[in-house]
């Protein structure tokens, strides 16, 4: 079966630096690809590539089959195909809850008010929050805020959703409510990328993660293993640094199980 | 379209002079919009009773009226009242009367602008409202209004200008006078452009290396 | 004396009504110009296009470093000269506060835009929103608040500046009170008169202005 997306051989500079290193990746429908990674690692940029937030130099990247790194890509076309959430948020403050999920259905995709109307209040209703609905950000928790960028992305019915570290921002009390929809969002089978630091997290909610560093792949796989037994000393050591029962020496730890 | 150079050429003494005079005008009027600034925002802050309204009145009225208007009035209607002045006496009292109020402005913001920790900081080691004036308040709102004092001596420099309206010869006027008397309009307006990009561009390029310098150099922001 | 002079005013008031109306018009003319040229300078110069960049700079540099009045004169003598055009001097007076006006007004727009987070631009980018879009539900409706007041300011610097108008030629209020005082004398009633005009016409603006500026002013 042909991947959804599929990076190769793909290459970013800032400059002089580079920040994506011969990159390969393919990312099927429906699955759910958690990226890992310290930071600078480059996994926010390979997430802004594909929506062309952010330009590459070099290699391939398609989209359902569609090369996109092209002097000819619409990228509006694209971006609403891909939809995108920001650690920050970023709702329209000048705007209610209502009208930011309106604005692209019924100003980019130019749909009927009645239907987009429907969906917007039905996806607000999935998520707890139609009582908010002409509200301002402002009046808003982070939580809420969060949650309710989610549906303005899923208004435009994309067929990927990317998610670059959401919770980062929040509040700790907040950041189940926003991976629960996420959680609802892989079940239904829709195709995610997601970069976080919640470890638990991606472990209950991938279908594979890729780990990287310094702007390359340096690890991929399932989530149980990847967390168990990861295969690469880099990925160890990553991992080591957010748990605190496998710092504890070898022997150590086998007496007390 | 050709240029008459040698002609060009021929009249840069003259203006020469009037860049002098230009200059001159505009340094007196800074020096002197200065100093009333320094007095007006000194009641400002230290609430003079009576005078402190006075002051907010002058403010309003020079800042919402047109400079050239005032320069009339100076000029042309105070000689009825008695009191006779030049064009160059006109100017001088005219801008110190515009200055003052846009430079006393500028000093009020500065002054506002200095944080209270250091007015609090002042007074808990005992300085009086005096010192802390002296010491605390006023050069530390010096140092912040600077990018817009700077920016205000430019403008006055270019508002010096104006009085060419009532025969002070500087570079308009002197302008204006070599085309109504030779004609060579195209030639004076390329002298008077070149002077003025000469004059105001590196001022202009000089303020924005001050903003950008005092950016890093402010305390707390 | 006092009640004659008011008496004069009176008289003079349909005079100096004419003359008020011109500079009212090229003030209005000239602040429509550069609040329309305002935008779409701010708009342009947030676009990250560097030839477009320095080409502002350039324009912005330009009617920075002549002064106001000089451009009239540039532009009264120079555009017969050069374009072989010969505008009215009242359009001369419009077309200069326009660009000039349009300078500043623009710069405002350029900081107001830029001082945006710049998540609001990739939110919006985000969802598809192509440019003019972006600008007119996101960025610019965003960056109004911060825009005003100081745009306030630089109409009421128009409005003055429209005074110079007359050294041009252009019979505005100026020149009305002036003609009136060739006939009556009275300089001081008269040049009070038009002080008391402009500031009439200005010290609203100069007050709203810095209204609105206390209750938005944001954190």
């Amino acid at each position: 079966m042909n991947p959804l997306i599929e990076f190769q051989g793909f290459n970013k500079f800032f400059g002089q630096h580079q920040v994506l290193a011969d990159v390969d990746l393919k990312v099927q429908a429906g699955e759910v690809v958690v990226i890992l990674g310290p930071s600078g690692c480059g996994k926010s940029t390979l997430l802004r590539c594909l929506n062309g937030l952010e330009e590459a130099q070099g290699g391939s990247l398609r989209l359902d089959g569609q090369e996109l790194l092209g002097p000819d890509t619409d990228w509006r076309q694209v971006r609403q195909r891909v939809g995108m959430v920001f650690q920050s948020y970023h709702l329209f403050g000048h705007m209610s809850v209502i009208d930011n999920l309106l604005l692209g259905p019924l100003k980019v995709q130019k749909r009927e008010r009645r239907e987009a109307q429907a969906q917007a209040e039905a996806l607000l209703a999935r998520v707890g929050l139609l009582d908010k609905r002409d509200a301002f950000p402002r009046q808003l928790s982070g939580g809420q805020q969060q949650r309710i960028a989610i549906v303005r992305s899923l208004c435009m019915n994309p067929q990927v959703m990317l998610f670059d570290e959401v919770t980062a921002a929040l509040d700790p009390e907040m950041v189940k409510e926003v991976l629960q929809v996420i959680q609802g969002l892989a079940r239904e089978g829709m195709t995610l990328l997601i970069v976080t630091h919640e470890m638990a997290f991606a472990r209950a909610v991938a279908d594979r993660i890729v780990f990287m560093e310094a702007g390359r792949i340096l690890e991929q796989n399932h989530p149980e293993r990847f967390f168990t037994q990861p295969q690469t000393a880099r990925a160890q050591q990553f991992l080591e640094k957010f748990s605190f029962v496998e710092s504890l020496p070898k022997t150590l730890h086998k007496e007390l199980s | 379209m050709s240029f008459d150079t040698a002609f060009m050429l021929s009249t840069l003494p003259a203006f020469f002079k009037a860049v002098g005079v230009t200059l001159q005008v505009g340094a007196i009027a800074i020096a002197t919009s200065l100093l009333v600034a320094l007095l007006n925002a000194t009641i400002l802050v230290l609430r003079t009773p009576y005078l402190w309204r006075l002051v907010k009145g002058y403010v309003e009225l020079a800042r919402n009226t047109p400079l050239l208007i005032q320069l009339f009035f100076v000029y042309f209607a105070l000689p009825s009242l008695g009191v006779k002045v030049s064009g160059f006496a006109a100017a001088i009292i005219t801008m110190t009367f515009m200055g003052g109020a846009y430079l006393t402005e500028v000093l009020r913001a500065g002054v506002e602008a200095v944080p209270r920790a250091q007015l609090e900081s002042g007074r808990s080691i005992g300085l009086s409202e005096g010192q802390l004036l002296r010491h605390v308040i006023l050069p530390q709102a010096g140092i912040l209004s600077l990018p817009a004092l700077f920016a205000n001596f430019i403008f006055l420099l270019k508002e010096t200008t104006v009085v060419s309206a009532v025969a002070v010869p500087e570079i308009l006027y002197t302008t204006k006078n070599y085309i109504a008397l030779y004609y060579k309009t195209y030639e004076m307006l390329a002298v008077l452009t070149l002077l003025c990009v000469l004059i105001f561009l590196p001022l202009s390029l000089l303020l924005r290396y001050l903003e950008r310098r005092l950016q890093h150099g402010q305390f707390g922001n | 004396m006092a009640s004659s002079g008011i008496e004069l005013l009176l008289v003079s008031l349909p005079q100096l009504a004419t003359g008020a109306w011109q500079t009212l018009a090229i003030s209005a003319l000239g602040i429509l110009f550069a609040t329309l040229g305002g935008v779409l300078y701010g708009v342009l110069a947030t676009l990250g296009n560097r030839w477009l960049n320095i080409l502002l700079q350039v324009y912005l540099e330009l009617f920075r470093a002549i002064p106001v009045l000089v451009w009239l004169y540039l532009v009264f003598f120079g555009l017969p000269i050069f374009f072989g055009l010969s505008i009215p001097s009242f359009w001369c007076a419009v077309l200069v506060l326009g660009l000039w006006g349009a300078s500043e007004v623009g710069e405002v727009v350029r900081g107001a835009l830029q001082s945006l987070p710049r998540g609001q631009r990739e939110a919006g980018l985000s969802i598809g929103l192509g440019g003019w879009q972006l600008y007119g539900y996101v960025l610019l409706p965003q960056a109004l608040k911060r825009m005003t007041p100081p745009t306030i300011n630089i109409y009421t610097r128009i409005i003055k500046t429209s005074s110079l108008a007359v050294l041009i030629g252009v019979v505005e209020v100026i020149k009305a009170g002036q003609q009136i005082i060739e006939r009556t004398y009275e300089s001081v009633l008269i040049y009070g008169a038009l002080l008391l005009f402009f500031f009439l016409v200005c010290y609203p603006l100069s007050a709203a202005s810095r209204v609105l500026e206390r209750r938005w002013a944001h954190a």
